[in-house]
């Protein structure tokens, strides 16, 4: 168990900090996939418990992996499976991305007492949308700084080691 | 021996000496190459006659890497023959070994990519004739004829080549399934799914289309911008990586006594693998910082 532990520090401590912000990506953008479909789904009249799995087995192959595991449904005890209500308000306390719970609220709560849900539904897939392209354009923005830093952290102290490397030695060697 | 060795090299010149396995080199490279690009479009058509793949370049079934797999071995061979004919030594072919599969798996990768990228921009125009077609009364199988009838883009091609199932009996949510599986682009992956699903359930298409334009041409937007800017990069990554090797060029050509000074001092090698080193991380950071997701 120890060893087991020990072995998933390790792990965290080689992960690259910036995985964390591509799975985000990857699950925002499975995430509207799913929405758009779903609203596809309502507007045509069809009930958000038969929708929703309709939907997941649509999407199956080209969803991230965590948000199908995420939308589908648990098996609860005694081998019953999650309703779709179930899910919701399982995705409305701890969906991955915290910041996306409110709206799996916003759909359980109109789910729950019954009223239309096409409009919810269309309105997160394009606020999802918009966030996506914001945080598309805030990247290509960011970039062009980013990779002047790096040329200069990484690719400056290389030609200086050229430049003055020799010149140390000698120094140093003088000194011997 | 050694001291016959010595004046041999000095009668050829040092230009010479460090120019001739250099060429040596190239030649086996290019030769290796060649014939394993030969080889691979070769069994890439079998591959494709026989099993009917829709897949780029080696990108496809199991069937083209093996292909893939077996050719390189004897691309390498190759690469080892031409060495030891005409030099007697096996080094230039070891060294074809080490290079060969690095170079052409860029040169695939960079092909593919090519492909899938045409693919996914033409698929825009098509997307919009086919809301014109929906719009005008037509239905979704009729209008995914039509249009891939007429259009010659490489998305349209690639269709097409699929619907002749759908004249041997197969249905059409079946047909647009494997067209996506094969295609392998995640980017229009989702759409097309989206699309099937509609198609399956009786759903309109239309709506479903009107919606996805927009959307597919904007990620195509900021894709093609990131690609671009990943490119820039790439070109001042190369440049900076370059640089400290050329001024140890310079050096070697207009100062060849300082430089021999230098290198014939201990720690030399010692700044040069540093430096190396450096350069490679900061290679590996800058693909990562500018990958989107």
């Amino acid at each position: 168990m120890g060893a087991m532990a020990n072995h998933k520090i390790f792990l965290k401590l080689f992960k690259n900090p910036l995985s964390r912000k591509w799975s985000e990506r990857r699950y925002r953008q499975g995430l509207i996939h799913f929405f758009e479909a779903l609203s596809l789904h309502v507007k045509a009249g069809f009930a958000l418990s038969y929708s929703w799995p309709e939907t997941i087995a649509s999407l199956e192959e080209s969803i991230c992996e965590r948000l199908r595991g995420d939308l589908a449904s648990k098996t609860k005890e005694a081998e019953l499976e999650e309703t779709v209500g179930e899910i919701l308000k399982r995705l409305s306390r701890s969906c991955w991305i915290a910041s996306y719970q409110i709206w799996f609220g916003v759909v359980s709560e109109l789910y729950e007492s019954g009223a239309p849900l096409s409009q919810a539904v269309e309105a997160i897939a394009t606020t999802l949308r918009r966030e996506q392209e914001r945080d598309l354009e805030a990247h290509c923005r960011s970039l062009p700084m980013k990779v002047n830093v790096t040329l200069m952290i990484f690719f400056l102290p290389p030609t200086f080691l050229f430049l003055f490397g020799p010149l140390v030695l000698e120094i140093l060697s003088q000194f011997k | 021996m050694l001291l016959q060795e010595v004046s041999i090299l000095q009668k050829m010149g040092v230009m010479t000496v460090l120019f001739y396995p250099c060429f040596v080199f190239l030649v086996v490279l290019i030769i290796s190459f060649c014939a394993l690009k030969a080889l691979g479009s070769f069994s890439h058509y079998i591959a494709w006659r026989e099993f009917q793949a829709a897949q780029g370049w080696l990108g496809g079934p199991s069937v083209l890497r093996f292909w893939f797999n077996g050719l390189w071995l004897l691309t390498l061979l190759i690469g080892f023959c031409v060495s030891w004919i005409w030099t007697g030594k096996l080094s230039f072919g070891i060294l074809s070994i080490l290079l060969v599969p690095l170079v052409f798996r860029y040169f695939v990768r960079y092909q593919e990519h090519r492909w899938r990228r045409s693919i996914e921009t033409s698929s825009l125009s098509f997307f919009n004739a086919l809301l014109g077609l929906i719009q005008s009364g037509r239905g979704l199988s009729s209008a995914l004829f039509d249009l891939a009838q007429s259009q010659s883009t490489p998305f349209g091609k690639k269709l097409k080549k699929h619907l002749h199932n759908y004249e041997e009996g197969r249905g059409l949510i079946l047909i647009l399934s494997q067209f996506r599986n094969k295609m392998g682009l995640p980017t229009l992956e989702n759409y097309l799914s989206t699309i099937e699903m509609a198609y399956s359930q009786g759903l309109e298409i239309a709506p479903l289309l009107e919606k996805m334009i927009p959307t597919l041409e904007m990620e195509q937007h900021y894709k093609i911008k990131t690609e671009e800017l990943r490119h820039q990069m790439a070109i001042q990554a190369i440049l900076a990586f370059v640089m400290p090797w050329f001024l140890g060029g310079v050096l070697f050509l207009f100062n060849r006594e300082l430089f021999q000074s230098v290198t014939n001092k201990g720690g030399t090698q010692m700044i040069g693998a540093m430096a190396l080193m450096i350069e490679g991380v900061g290679i590996w950071v800058l693909w990562q910082i500018t990958k989107f997701s």
